[in-house]
């Protein structure tokens, strides 16, 4: 029998009457079951950008459908766009009739944008929870696998592929196989200086890129109770390479303050309503995952990837390991190759590896917390020379808010260059790219082949290390500059 | 979409673990661009080297030319939710890909395009890789409805699907018509919850 069909039955641990947090969720907004293990789910919010929304609109128009819920649908340009200072929808010219589709789309097909020049623009999974849009209970989709980051605020997220956005545009539903749960607790505390980026890359080392297949993930235990929604946010991020389509926090005072007074977040009464309702979401005492997964967070220490996936990661103090002892033919090739595309030798120690750019940024890391983390490293120190540091904060929001309190000014003088919100080298479709055979360390998710630029060479960090690396030259563990 | 009959054609490997959608299409071949020129893209960075020479990866051997099936590693397809991965699949001619594990969301985007995505163990895999490579000529058979591969030395194996896709693939069902047939299940649903969380429907209200 296939395994993942297999996997994807729903196995009851739970005593009757004690649910998980997702299965509450994906309860409400179940229309119909339709065998199988499928059910055809209601969809509360969809967001777009440019790159994956385009053939969906296309099929509207072709076919004389309209969107089933205008109102339900958001949208901001950001894969493409520019980050140079004063870019416009021009800037890049092979990319300019994106942008302003989009802008004609909105106004024809009535869904809300967030347009270039707007200070609300920005990475789509950075301003869905900037914005209110994402919401504890709620089902979000988009054409875009980190889609799962805003399960930070206890939304039921996930990417969705081009034919499924059609489908969610025509219909304001998704087809969907129920997956099993896991349920992974951090416990005890994180060590002083240790980010939740440390902590997800920590684990992907741990349990595989694979290990989340077939699973909605929830994150849970007091390390993960005690980040603020920001931290969350980047540690749901990175769900889908664990392999999960599906990563969230359950949501708690901390959610629901972060979410009061957001521009569409419910108001007054409402909103009051709406907590009452999300209070009821957290999974019951005595509820049991299908898997169930511990975590020690306290032997956590800053992590940086060495290969080409995310789950080629070791600690800053430790060394790149030796293909030989890789558990699998499969493994050991996968190895060989990353080591020769990255150009490293098993045995050395990954600290010290002289790199050429340090990009902070992308939808995992670029909201103020992550901007202050950085800061907080180059206060009065200087990016070395040879290296280029960029800093892309995630909205215009966050460019507004680094610059009123002097965070931006900070890494300015440090020698970064500060840029406009968008995706920039994380994706590299636009002028920021990283050249063949040019190492850099990265704040983003993915460190695959040719991710940054053709030939690009990517370790992935934490703010704190990436600024500490721009900093030394090298892969440099932030708790050494900060001493 | 076309209905999904017998495969009987070359089966080409990709044997490596975690082959992300970045490799399989990168970025700049996903813009500007329109079916059935995706196949451009396919593999781009592992097909060419830095001056468009040719490289001795798989898809260049002549052994593996019009391939109809793929071979791949675990977690094949992981990564970005770019559906134009399965269109580079699909315009290079594979129906079919097998491999010990999906990513997700490629695994699904699959079936969104008449594709089948058959999961074995990773012991099956790897022999069929094996005899792929050591076969004068790698062909193979995948029969949908007796749900059975046919290796190139001629032995069977079983797989599983699930029934509800597997019946969406054999006759080639739009989803968005099937769920537009239940439009008033729908309005039924929103008009109950409206009530219950009226905040989801009315945002920033
Ligand atoms: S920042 Fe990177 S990972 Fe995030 S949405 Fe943009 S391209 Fe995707």
């Amino acid at each position: 029998m296939e395994l993942r069909e297999r996997l994807g039955r729903k196995r009851m641990t739970s005593p009757p009457g004690k649910k998980m947090f997702f299965d509450k969720v994906w309860d409400v907004h179940r229309i119909i079951d339709l065998g199988d293990g499928f059910d055809l789910l209601h969809v509360d919010r969809h967001v777009m950008h440019e790159i994956t929304s385009t053939d969906g609109i296309e099929f509207l128009d072709n076919t004389g459908r309209t969107l089933r819920n205008a109102d339900l649908n958001f949208a901001t340009p950001d894969h493409v766009v520019s980050t140079a200072p004063n870019r416009k929808s021009d800037s890049i010219p092979q990319f300019t009739h994106m942008i302003t589709s989009m802008r004609d789309n909105s106004k024809k097909h009535g869904f809300t944008l967030f347009d270039l020049g707007d200070e609300r623009q920005g990475i789509v999974h950075v301003i869905a929870p900037e914005q209110g849009i994402a919401l504890p209970g709620a089902t979000l989709v988009c054409g875009d696998s980190h889609t799962c980051t805003v399960g930070g605020v206890g939304a039921l997220s996930w990417g969705i592929g081009t034919s499924e956005v059609k489908h969610v545009m025509a219909t304001q539903t998704i087809v969907q196989r129920r997956p099993k749960t896991l349920r992974i607790s951090f416990d005890n505390s994180l060590s002083k200086n240790i980010s939740s980026k440390d902590m997800i890359l920590y684990l992907i080392g741990r349990l595989g890129a694979a290990s989340g297949d077939g699973y909605a993930v929830e994150y849970a235990g007091p390390a993960v109770k005690s980040l603020d929604v920001e931290a969350r946010l980047t540690l749901c991020n990175l769900s889908i390479e664990l392999g999960a389509k599906i990563g969230q926090v359950a949501p708690d005072d901390t959610t629901y303050e972060y979410l009061n007074d957001r521009p569409f977040s419910p108001k007054g009464g409402l909103f009051d309503q709406a907590v009452r309702h999300w209070r009821t979401l957290p999974s019951d005492e005595g509820a049991a995952a299908d898997k169930e997964v511990s975590i020690d967070a306290s032997a956590i220490q800053p992590q940086v990837t060495w290969g080409t996936s995310p789950e080629h990661v070791v600690g800053i103090n430790e060394t790149i390991p030796d293909p030989k002892s890789a558990d699998s033919d499969v493994k050991k090739r996968a190895w060989e190759a990353a080591l020769k595309y990255m150009d490293l030798e098993p045995g050395k120690p990954i600290s010290k590896t002289p790199i050429d750019i340090v990009f902070i940024g992308s939808c995992t890391n670029s909201r103020l917390s992550d901007i202050h983390a950085a800061a907080d490293v180059a206060e009065g120190k200087k990016v070395a020379k040879g290296v280029r540091g960029l800093v892309v904060p995630g909205s215009g929001l966050v460019k507004k808010a680094a610059e009123f309190d002097g965070s931006a000014e900070i890494l300015r003088n440090a020698g970064f260059e500060w840029r406009e919100p968008g995706c920039s080298m994380c994706v590299a479709m636009n002028d920021d790219v990283v050249a063949s055979g040019k190492r850099t360390v990265s704040t983003s998710n993915r460190n695959f082949e040719g991710r940054q630029g053709d030939g690009a060479r990517t370790h992935l960090a934490s703010p704190a290390t990436a600024a500490a690396s721009a900093i030394a030259g090298f892969i440099c563990d932030p708790r050494q500059l900060k001493s | 979409m076309e209905p999904f009959l017998k495969i009987d054609g070359v089966a080409v490997p990709v044997w490596r673990a975690n082959v992300d959608t970045d490799a399989i299409i990168p970025i700049a071949f996903c813009v500007n661009r329109k079916r059935p020129h995706f196949d451009e893209g396919l593999f781009h960075r592992w097909r060419f080297d830095e001056n468009g020479e040719s490289t001795n990866f798989t898809l260049n051997d002549k052994r593996y030319s019009d391939p109809k099936i793929m071979i791949g590693g675990n977690n094949f397809g992981c990564g970005s939710s770019r559906e134009m991965a399965v269109w580079a699949l699909v315009d290079y001619g594979i129906r079919s890909v097998i491999a010990p594990s999906f990513g997700e969301i490629f695994f699904n985007n699959c079936f969104q395009n008449g594709v089948l995505p058959i999961q074995l163990l990773e012991k099956e895999v790897e022999d069929l890789v094996r005899e792929v490579e050591t076969s004068e000529n790698p062909l193979m058979t995948i029969d949908l409805e007796e749900q059975k591969i046919g290796s190139p030395a001629g032995n069977h194996i079983a797989f599983d699907v699930n029934g509800l896709r597997k019946n969406a693939l054999l006759l080639g069902l739009d989803p968005i018509e099937a769920t537009l047939s239940q439009s008033d299940a729908i309005d039924a649903f929103q008009k109950k919850d409206r009530a219950t969380r009226p905040w989801i429907y009315s945002p920033g209200e």
